[in-house]
Parts: C-alpha cells; structure tokens; sequence
C-alpha cells in the first residue's frame, strides 16, 4: 500500500512544480483527472529513476548497488514493476473517458512544447499553414474553421444565437487544437451592431462604433453564422428592401 | 492554396499571425487607414432610432 503511495505523491509532486513553473497554475488539474495523472506521472517518473538505475549498474555495478542501498524503498526492483502496473490502470481509464483521438491529441500537444524544432523539418506547405514560432495549429478541418481562419484580418458578419449581429474586423479566432471547442474565442473590432428582425430576420443596426476601437470577445460555441462582409452587397440590398 | 492535414484545402492568409491567442490578425491599423472610407461609409448607414437604450 505505502509502496503505492510513493507513486502517487511522486506524480503529485511532479505536476504541481510543472503548473507552477510553467504559469499553468490555473489550469491545473483537480478531481479523479489529478489522481489518473499523479499515478501516470509517478508511475513514469520511478521508471524512468529505474532506467537510470540500471545504466548505472551497467557502467559501475558497485556505486549502483550503493545507491540502491541509499533509495532501497522507493527504487527497488519490484516496485517498478508495481509503478508500470499502476501506470497502465489511469491509461486505459483515461482512454476510456477522453476517447482515443482526444488522449492521442493531449500527448501530442504536450510534446509540442518546443514545437519550433519540429516545424523546420516539416514541408514548406504545412509551414505556410502554420506560421507560428511555438504554438500548434492544425489547419482547420471543417468548413466553419476554414472560413474563420480565412476571414482574419478582414470584415465579417457574426449572428449569435440570440439574434444579435456584429460587424467588425476579425481580429483573433482560437484555431490551436488542442483547445476544446466550448473554450474557443474570437475577436471582433466593432464596427457596427444590432439585431435580427424577429419576424423578417434582416439585419437592422442599432449602434454605431465611430472612431474607437471596441474589441469584443465571444465564444465560438455562440456564433450561428458567419461571412465575410461586403459593403457594397450590404448597401444593394438595403436599397432593394426601401 | 495550402493543403491542410486533414486533406481540407484552404487558402493561407497573409494577416494571419499564430500567437499564445490563437490566431491572431496583424493588420488592423494597416487596414483602418485603407478602408478608411468604406468604413465612414458603412457607419453612416441609417441605424433604428431608439439605439442608444439597447446598447451594451
């Protein structure tokens, strides 16, 4: 039981210097995801103590064994044995919760740390697409994503559930996929905005934005429709309606 | 055209910038002062009377 304990706390260790170190503090984990990732963590962190062991051994048996007398709880040979099975358990519960594709994402994004290594050997049309110094994005894989990634730096048009319209410059859209997609914003400097008429659905304006620049932030999840904004379609189709 | 990992074609964007927020535009002043008139324009369009009570 304390042999398991050790793992544990090991992990638990481990993970909270890294939130700390890495401004993550925020976002650090709580809950059963804490206990999976304190097994998961200490689990690798006594193997890989393991590993080094044993290459130690290799070049100098007697320092090794001397060593091994110093840690002879924490780094013996059976608990190893005892860590990787400990190990394997939030694996597979943490396979089952997140589902294979999202924990293969999860491992991806964190080895993307130094990602900036990486993308130098990737090929010239994937850095075209990812032209970032140490974030991942992975282009978008559906059409809203395309027509959002498309759109930054230009006009749009943005219907929210409730009916309220927002004309701006689309200035951020959180693309980075390892983002869920309940978490993901965009950015809009307002230019103009107002609502859809309840019974016609055409746009009818009620604010004006003249000469400051209001950045408005909102959740993807909200948006109903997006396009690109065209003045000269707008105004044409405003003369039509009068 | 840009051929993205899932086989989805999309077409790079020069104002595009990969940022800690995502994807960010590098444009904006640049872009202010082009369109500077179509902007003027835009927000002289007629808006319903009753805005500012709404507005918020």
């Amino acid at each position: 039981m304390e042999r398991i304990v050790v793992v544990a706390v090991c992990g638990y260790v481990y993970l909270n210097l890294r939130n700390l170190r890495s401004g993550r503090y925020l976002a650090r984990d709580s809950g059963w995801e804490l206990v999976y990732k304190s097994f998961l963590y200490g689990s690798f962190h006594i193997a890989l103590a393991y590993g080094v062991w044993r290459l130690i051994h290799l070049v100098s048996p007697s320092f090794a064994v001397d060593l091994r007398d110093c840690a002879a709880t924490a780094f013996g040979e059976e608990n190893v044995l005892l860590a990787l099975a400990a190990g394997a358990l939030p694996l597979v519960v943490l396979t089952a919760n997140l589902g294979t594709s999202r924990l293969l994402m999860a491992i991806r994004a964190a080895m993307n740390v130094g990602y900036t290594d990486k993308l130098r050997e990737m090929p010239q049309r994937f850095r075209d697409a990812l032209r970032g110094e140490n974030e991942m994005l992975l282009a978008p894989s559906s059409a809203l994503w395309q027509c959002l990634y498309e759109n930054v730096g230009q006009m749009v048009l943005v219907t929210l559930e409730s009916r309220k319209v927002y004309i701006g410059f689309l200035s951020q859209v959180e693309l980075r996929e390892y983002v869920p997609f309940d978490e993901r914003t965009l950015t809009l400097i307002l230019i103009k905005s107002g609502y859809r008429n309840p019974d016609t659905l055409a746009v009818e304006y009620t604010t004006n934005y003249k000469d400051v620049d209001i950045s408005l932030t909102l959740f993807v999840r909200h948006v109903v429709s997006l396009s690109p904004y065209d003045i000269e379609a707008d105004s044409h189709f405003a003369r039509q309606r009068s | 055209m840009v051929l993205g990992m899932r086989g989805v074609v999309i077409k790079s964007n020069k104002n595009a910038k990969v940022t800690s927020r995502g994807v960010e535009a590098t444009n904006w002043q640049q872009y202010k002062e082009e369109h500077a008139q179509a902007l003027r324009a835009l927000q002289a369009l007629p808006i319903k009377s009753d805005s500012n009570k709404s507005r918020g």
